[in-house]
């Protein structure tokens, strides 16, 4: 009877990637020291692509990027059939980072842009996240996520606990770091209402917060956009700064307030 | 156990953060959801528990929670709680087998006023799980019986299949100097008792306001109708006895978490008079 | 004890000298800022600061601290945490002082809590009297804490090219006998104390509507002031004014499980009554989950819960939290609209 909290079999993990630049596997493979306690404690089975064949078998999947493609759909739905855990990681597939600037523009004209006369081969569809075509468990966040948060997330589900995940808003780690506020230094600053996890990364480097690991849990919206008002920012320049990373649901009906209240 | 540490100053320091160690003596699945667990100081000790105080668990590696004592004091030795899963900690301690070593800081917080109850009508009320600690008063009051005039329980729980402790329900029940009922809100096939919430056994009684101390512990939902029954016999504010839960952390009134508006409910209560919280907005009665 | 009066600049090489030898923590400027910091020579303190980003409460109660190691070998082996390194806090503003006496009367007088008392008594307090107000959202008069009697070892007054020191404690006799050519303080020097107190009571004026001692009753009373809901509908529930509070001590306690999944700690994190998870409960209710209660429990655990529990105010005025707020809620308005004040919404 020592150590009682852990399962004893070794999980499986699938990575899987939609589109996204492969920076948060790069994190991941990053985990050099701990890849090797890593690899004691579950079995990683790497995919580039979904497989359909049988032999796809995984407790855990990991997905990375956004849903830009009709097929990714058919293939989440897949993986969340096949999976007992759907973890998204990175702000590609939560809440849709670089991949969702796109959304902005005409998407014809967005393709042409990329693929010039060809683009008819290349049928893209708008920019989701990944829990707005499947549910999924729980999101490592992070544009790219931090190896630190991955691992702990992994040995909590490994002892079968909760990820610890933060509801709170950036600001609370930004405080403790003693860092002069980026409203003092003439910014504007989206960590009152996006979560906390990255330890205030942007302020404590002299930027500011772009909001890319989405909505805390109890954000004030209304209140941040009046803030933001009274900075002189514009209703546009205030989407503006919401499409770098909540783009997808601020252009939704009743903007990022109702994503709130969903 | 060592709870004890030499600083630098070479006196003797304390964590009021270090646990004794318990080890699950025996466990016993009530519901699907809920478990006994008996559990034993692994240095032989007794808890020294009264009815209505809480320890506070360790699940090393997961964390620690506050979960009432349900056994007698007045039964020794071992003692136990009685967990619902909903978390970390509570999911942990299922997986945990015979002999597993737990972390115990306790026994915490005040207990029920017994000297109040002595020589007094006992009226014991508990919804769903408010019956874990009741259990201990219960054990308490039946071992002590001549110390007490009547003693009535009433016990209402969501349905049949919730009812906890049933063998020792039927013991109450068949014991002469115990008025014991019982009800459910939802029946099935197999219930032939009380069906409908814990009020309406309350309205079938005759209580004298003058020699009953009613205790009570349920969701909040069950202490606004309650309280408002006891008060309408006319029995005073400061001799309604209830237990409240909140969100602990430290369990000695330094985290702030159990906060209710200035009282905190690890270290002031859990049990409480309705004198002493009516008039605070955040115990929301 | 006896009074002394040491030039600036022996005081200044004398920290120095400390500040090699062993941990010297004191404020230091980070931009507009000031932060208290373990220095290494005496050239980084910031002279004239302002309250620090964080209050130097983060040294006897650090923002995470691990309260338990424990591991499983043979068997489960579970040890308290408690460390100290001796420290002189150089610099304390009386705001400060008067906080951290709160600190001690929570976490030593009332709770004994071994961890917070094992940093407590390995530290050595140099305060700092305030002559002229910070700034203005500063009101350290209103709440009675401009003027630090205890709670320092020693305690220093700006006489221009001097300081006086009042003297509280043996380490603090100690420690100014180390300063060179400090000489006890003469009828002169207290002439010229006096002088700058008489200065200091000029230049400070209350900023509350209300006596600090009947804050207790306003607050009781207001409880279903319409204030409430304007300050909720406001407030981001950032966490900002309590986590640079130097009254606030709320804490958070949770196992972090190493690598090896066979050790770990348990470690205290400073945690927010503002934060909607702080109430909440494994069942997902959260027993204050309208914003605006979480805001009007802050300013009754400021100006009413803690001065019933312990008798000392829980602001001291220090106008930190006014500061960091990034919407405006500052508690000397908060409690002149209480008052009567009118509400701009
Ligand atoms: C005085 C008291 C007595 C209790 N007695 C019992 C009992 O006899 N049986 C029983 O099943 N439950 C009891 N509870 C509730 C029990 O404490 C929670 O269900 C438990 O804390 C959930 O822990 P978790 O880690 O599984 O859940 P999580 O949701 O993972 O919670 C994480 C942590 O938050 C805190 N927390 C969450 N919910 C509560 C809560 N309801 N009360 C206090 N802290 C909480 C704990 O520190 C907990 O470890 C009692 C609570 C209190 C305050
Ligand atoms: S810089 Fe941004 S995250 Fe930091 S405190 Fe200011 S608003 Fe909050
Ligand atoms: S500060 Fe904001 S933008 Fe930067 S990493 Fe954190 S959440 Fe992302
Ligand atoms: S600093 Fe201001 S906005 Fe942030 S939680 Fe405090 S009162 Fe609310
Ligand atoms: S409430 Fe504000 S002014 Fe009062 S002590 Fe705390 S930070 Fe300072
Ligand atoms: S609040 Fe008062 S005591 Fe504190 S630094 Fe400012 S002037 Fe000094
Ligand atoms: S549980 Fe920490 S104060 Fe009550």
């Amino acid at each position: 009877m020592t150590e009682p909290i852990r399962s004893p079999e070794r999980p499986r993990v699938a990575l899987f990637e939609l589109a996204s630049c492969a920076g948060c596997q790069l994190q991941i493979l990053n985990c050099e020291d701990e890849l090797l306690d890593l690899l004691q404690l579950v079995e990683f089975v790497y995919f580039k692509e979904a497989m359909t064949e049988t032999s796809d078998s995984y407790e855990l999947a990991l997905i990375e990027g956004a849903v830009t493609r009709e097929s990714d759909e058919e293939k989440l739905r897949h993986i969340r059939e096949k999976a007992a855990l759907v973890v998204t990681i990175g702000s590609c597939a939560y809440p849709v980072g670089v991949p969702g600037l796109k959304n902005a523009h005409d998407p014809v004209e967005v393709g042409s842009l990329v693929y010039g006369e060809d683009a008819g081969f290349f049928p893209t569809i708008e920019a989701k996240p990944v829990d707005a075509v499947i549910p999924v468990d729980l999101h490592i966040l992070g544009c790219p996520i931090h190896k630190d948060d991955f691992m702990r997330v992994l040995t909590a589900l490994l002892i079968g606990k909760n990820p610890p995940v933060p509801t709170h808003a950036v600001c609370v780690e930004c405080r403790l770091k003693e860092n002069v506020c980026a409203f003092d230094r003439g910014l504007v600053c989206l960590g009152p209402i996006t979560r906390a996890g990255c330890g205030a990364l942007c302020p404590s480097y002299g930027s500011r917060c772009f909001g890319c690991r989405g909505l805390c849990d109890d954000p004030n919206v209304a209140s941040m956009e009046a803030l933001l008002e009274e900075k002189g920012k514009t209703a546009e320049e205030i989407m503006a700064e919401y499409g770098l990373y909540n783009g997808y649901y601020s252009r939704r009906d009743g903007g990022l307030k109702a994503k709130v209240a969903r | 156990m060592v709870n004890t540490q030499t600083t630098p100053h070479g006196r003797l320091k304390q964590s009021p953060f270090l646990p004794d160690m318990a080890e699950i003596v025996r466990k016993e699945r009530l519901n699907p959801t809920e478990t006994l667990y008996v559990l034993r100081l692994t240095d032989g000790a007794e808890l020294g528990h009264a009815p209505g105080q809480f320890v506070e668990v360790s699940v090393f590696g997961v964390g620690e929670a506050p979960f009432s004592i349900s056994s007698s004091p007045t039964r020794g030795g071992e003692f136990e709680l009685c967990i619902r899963r909903v978390g970390d900690v509570t999911t942990a301690m299922e997986r945990l087998g015979i002999g597993a070593k737990l972390g115990v800081r306790g026994p915490l917080g005040r207990g029920f006023p017994l000297d109040v109850m002595r020589g007094n009508d006992v009226l014991i009320i508990a919804g769903g799980l408010g019956i874990v600690p009741l259990r201990s008063l219960i054990g308490t009051v039946i071992d002590e019986r001549a110390d007490f005039a009547e003693v009535t329980i009433l016990y209402g729980c969501k349905s049949p299949a919730e009812m906890l402790f049933k063998d020792e329900i039927a013991a109450w029940e068949a014991r002469e100097d115990i008025d014991f009922r019982v009800t459910t809100d939802i029946a099935d096939p197999s219930w032939k008792g009380n069906v409908g919430p814990v009020t309406t056994l309350f309205r079938r009684l005759t209580v004298n306001p003058k020699t009953t101390v009613p205790v009570m512990v349920g969701p909040p939902v069950m202490f606004k109708h309650v309280v408002k029954q006891v008060l309408a016999v006319g029995i005073p504010e400061d001799r309604i006895i209830l237990s409240l839960e909140r969100r602990m952390k430290c369990g000695i009134g330094e985290c702030g978490h159990c906060q209710i508006n200035g009282v905190y409910v690890c270290q002031d209560g859990p049990v409480f008079t309705y004198a002493e919280l009516k008039r605070l907005e955040e115990a929301m009665l | 004890m006896i009074d002394r009066v040491v030039a600036k600049t022996d005081l200044i090489r004398s920290i120095d000298r400390l500040a090699h030898e062993q941990s010297v923590f004191a404020p230091v400027a980070n931009g507009p800022q000031f932060s208290f910091k373990v220095i290494s020579s005496a050239e980084e303190v910031a002279e004239g600061y302002l309250p620090t980003a964080l209050p130097p409460s983060k040294h006897l109660l650090p923002p995470r601290e691990a309260l338990l190691r424990f591991a499983w070998h043979d068997e489960l082996a579970v040890e308290p945490v408690i460390e100290a390194t001796e420290t002189v806090a150089f610099g304390l503003r009386p705001c400060d002082l008067h906080a951290l006496e709160l600190l001690d009367a929570i976490f030593v007088d009332d709770k004994d809590d071994g961890h917070y008392r094992a940093r407590r008594e390995a530290a050595f307090f140099v305060g700092i009297e305030c002559l002229e107000p910070c700034d203005d959202h500063c009101f350290c008069e209103s709440m009675g804490s401009l003027r630090a009697d205890s709670g320092f070892d020693v305690l220093l007054t700006d006489l221009g090219d001097t300081y006086y020191v009042r003297v509280e404690s043996t380490k603090g006799r100690d420690f100014v006998l180390a300063v060179d050519g400090a000489h006890e303080a003469v009828y002169e020097d207290r002439t010229r104390l006096r002088k700058a107190h008489e200065g200091r009571d000029a230049a400070f004026t209350p900023r509350l509507d209300v006596a600090m001692e009947h804050l207790p009753a306003l607050l009781a009373e207001s409880s279903d002031s319409l204030l409430w809901d304007v300050l909720g509908e406001k407030c981001l529930s950032c966490g900002a004014c309590t986590n640079v509070c130097p009254t606030c001590y709320c804490f958070d306690v949770r196992d972090e499980l190493n690598l090896d999944m066979k050790s770990g700690e348990r470690v205290r994190t400073w945690d927010s009554c503002q934060l909607e998870e702080f109430a909440m409960v494994g069942t997902g209710e959260s027993f204050r989950k309208p914003r605006e209660m979480r805001v009007k429990h802050r300013f009754n655990r400021k100006g009413r819960y803690i001065f019933e529990r312990y008798g000392r105010m829980g602001c001291v005025g220090c106008g930190r939290c006014a500061r960091a707020c990034l919407v405006d809620i500052d508690p000397v308005e908060v409690f002149n609209q209480l008052k009567g004040r009118p509400v701009e919404r």
